[in-house]
Order: structure tokens, then sequence, then C-alpha cells
């Protein structure tokens, strides 16, 4: 009687054991909820809304492999090449205050979970703005998914990207694909913009 | 001259004919009447080559020949046709819809890209505000300089290869510096 008995605490034992070690695995997701922030498009002036989810994102990188002509595209195949998904919200309004905190919260709320890490924070609380890029790596250093969060007083914008992502091939973009090449993205000290 | 006129007069001479013989010439003449009707039916070729039909009511002629067609086969044909029609437009419709569709996916993508990219390059920018001088972070034996462990490393990464030669240089002329 006794033995049986300790038998099934083993058993319940193993089995939560089991479940706590997979559950990190599967909390590992980095791919973020941005329906919250559906609501802002009415209040913006300009909305940039993309979601590109693995098969939209295959068709577009079979597309652009296609298109000989634009050699710019070869640079954005370099990023997207392994990755699963593309998403973007950016809303910008006429004047303050159209969104609230609650409605970042509950985007960074997502980003506290196992796998993501800060790897920047920048406030100020004079000019209202707030930046943060997280990053997720598996337990290897592989990382899994990038999130950005920029909010200031007239725009809010929360990028995710879903699936291994190089920062040097993104920084290559600059005077490519529309955008500027004065970004600086290279971190090139003879020119540029530098914020003192 | 005598049997010459003998032999003549014998071979001249009228005897009737065998029996049947008036039968098998009008039978003979009624066949060779039916084959004449039936030659008739056909169009005869000219020496020339041009094709001509005997019959002036006969309006379907292909290369000269009599062409009958029931109305299911012309039906069938025609089926086959607009099927073939069909097909071809089908395919070109589908294509130029997966060109728009391609064509929208990567501006979509250039799009995300795009933003992506500026709103880094703004936190990029505040940090280097908040660090100070960019260089600092990025010669040797760097010391931290944040609290977020990782922005070093985000600042790094977004400054490709061409300063981390320049973190080469920093370095020798952080020696140089030293040395004199």
């Amino acid at each position: 009687m006794k033995l049986k008995f300790n038998i099934a605490k083993v058993l319940a034992a193993a089995a939560a054991l089991a479940l706590w070690a997979a559950l990190p695995a599967r909390a590992q997701n980095p791919k973020l909820e941005l329906g919250n922030l559906s609501k802002l498009a009415d209040k913006a002036d300009e909305v940039v809304d993309v979601t590109l989810d693995g098969p939209t994102l295959k068709f577009a990188e079979k597309f652009m492999q296609s298109d000989e002509d634009e050699k710019d595209d070869a640079e954005a195949l370099n990023i997207i090449r392994n990755l699963t998904g593309i998403y973007v919200r950016s809303y910008e309004f006429d004047k303050p205050d159209q969104y609230s905190d609650a409605d970042v919260d509950a985007i960074r709320a997502q980003l506290k979970a196992p796998g993501w890490s800060k790897m920047v924070d920048v406030h100020s609380k004079r000019d209202h703005e707030l930046d943060e890029v997280y990053i997720m790596t598996d337990p290897s250093g592989k990382s899994l998914g990038l999130a950005v969060i920029s909010a200031e007083k007239q725009e809010l914008t929360v990028v995710n990207i879903v699936g291994p992502i190089d920062l040097d091939h993104l920084a290559d973009l600059q005077g490519k694909l529309g955008i500027p090449d004065d970004l600086d993205l290279k971190g090139d000290s003879k020119g540029g913009h530098r914020a003192h | 001259m005598k049997p010459l006129d003998d032999e003549l007069r014998n071979a001249l001479k009228r005897r009737e004919p065998p029996p049947g013989f008036t039968g098998r010439v009008m039978a003979r003449v009624e066949q060779l009447a039916e084959e004449r009707a039936r030659t008739a039916a056909k169009p005869v070729r000219s020496p020339r080559g041009a094709s001509c039909v005997s019959s002036p009511w006969s309006p379907w002629t292909w290369f000269g020949r009599k062409v009958s067609l029931s109305f299911g086969a012309v039906a069938a044909m025609a089926a086959l046709v607009l099927l073939a029609v069909g097909v071809a437009l089908w395919q070109q419709h589908r294509i130029e819809r997966e060109r728009r569709q391609g064509e929208a996916a990567r501006a979509q993508l250039i799009e995300a890209l795009r933003v992506t990219s500026a709103k880094l390059n703004r936190v990029r920018t505040k940090v280097r505000a908040v660090t100070g001088d960019g260089e600092a972070i990025r010669t040797p034996g760097r010391h931290r300089t944040s609290s977020v462990p990782l922005v070093d490393d985000f600042v790094a990464a977004l400054s490709p290869a061409p300063n981390k030669t320049a973190l080469g240089t920093a370095g020798e002329d952080t020696g140089a510096t030293a040395g004199s």
C-alpha cells in the first residue's frame, strides 16, 4: 500500500517536472500579438500596417529573386532569407495623446516572457518618448526574433520580426530600397548625424 | 478469185446471236449507266488540278474533297476551341494576378524594412547621445556604458565591418598614444 502511494507521488512529480521543462520551449514564441493596436488606426493620420507571415514572405522572396532588374532586392533578400514573419504597426497622429500607456504596456507585457532580452531602453520623460529594442535568443544564443517599440508624442511604432535577424544586414540597407543614405546606420564617424 | 469471194460471202453471212446474248448486253448497258451516275456525283479533277464539283449543291468541301460533318462533331470542335481559349485566358489571368501579388508583397516588405531600419537608427542615435562619443564604446577593453548589458552589442551590431576595421585602428592609435 505504502509502496503504491510512493510510486504515484514519484510519477506525479516526474510529470510536473517534464511539464515545467517543456514550458520555456513552448513559451519561446517570438511572434507578438498586436491586435490591440488596431483601434488606433481610426485616430491616426498615417498608418503603416504590414503583416508578412511565412507563406507571403516566401512568395515575396521568390518574386524578388525572379526580378533580376531590381539589384537592391538582393539586400532585402539577404535579410529575409530565414525569417518567418515581419509585422509592423506604425501610427502617426496629428495631435498628441492619441494612444495610452496601456496600449504600449500590453505589448511590453508580452516581451517579459521567457526568451526575450531587452537590448536597449531609452526613456525621455521630458519629451515623452520611449524606445526599446528586444531580442529573443535560444539557449545556444541564436536569435529567434526582434521587437522594437518606439513611442513618441504623436507616433507609435511597433516592429516584430520573427526569425534570425542580422542587424548588420539591416544596417546595410541605407541608400537602398528607398531608405535615405544619410541615416548613418553604418556608424561612419566622418559623416552622418550625431546627437549631442 | 472465186475462193476469196466465197470466203467473204461466208464471213459476212447473217447469223443469229447465241442464246442470252441480248440479256447480257442489256445488263452490261445498265451496269455502265449506274457507274456513270456514281462517277457524276464525285468531283472530277481537271488536268490542271483545280477541283470542280459536278453537283452545284455541295457546300462542305475541304481541299476538293467532300466533307460531311454531323452537328455533334461541329459542336464538339467548337467546344474544344472554346476550352483552349478559356484555358489560355485563365493562365494569363493567373500569371497577371501572381505578378500583382508579388509586387504588393515586395512593396510591403520594403516598407517594413524601411520602417525597421529607421527606428533602429533612431534608437542608435539616442543611445549614442546618452553614452557620448560612440568611439569610446568601440575601443578595445571597452567598459559597459549603460545599465542594459546588451546595448554595446546593439551599437556594435549596427556598426558593421568598416567600423570594426576602425576598431583595430583605434586600438593601434591607443597603443601608439600610450607608447609616446
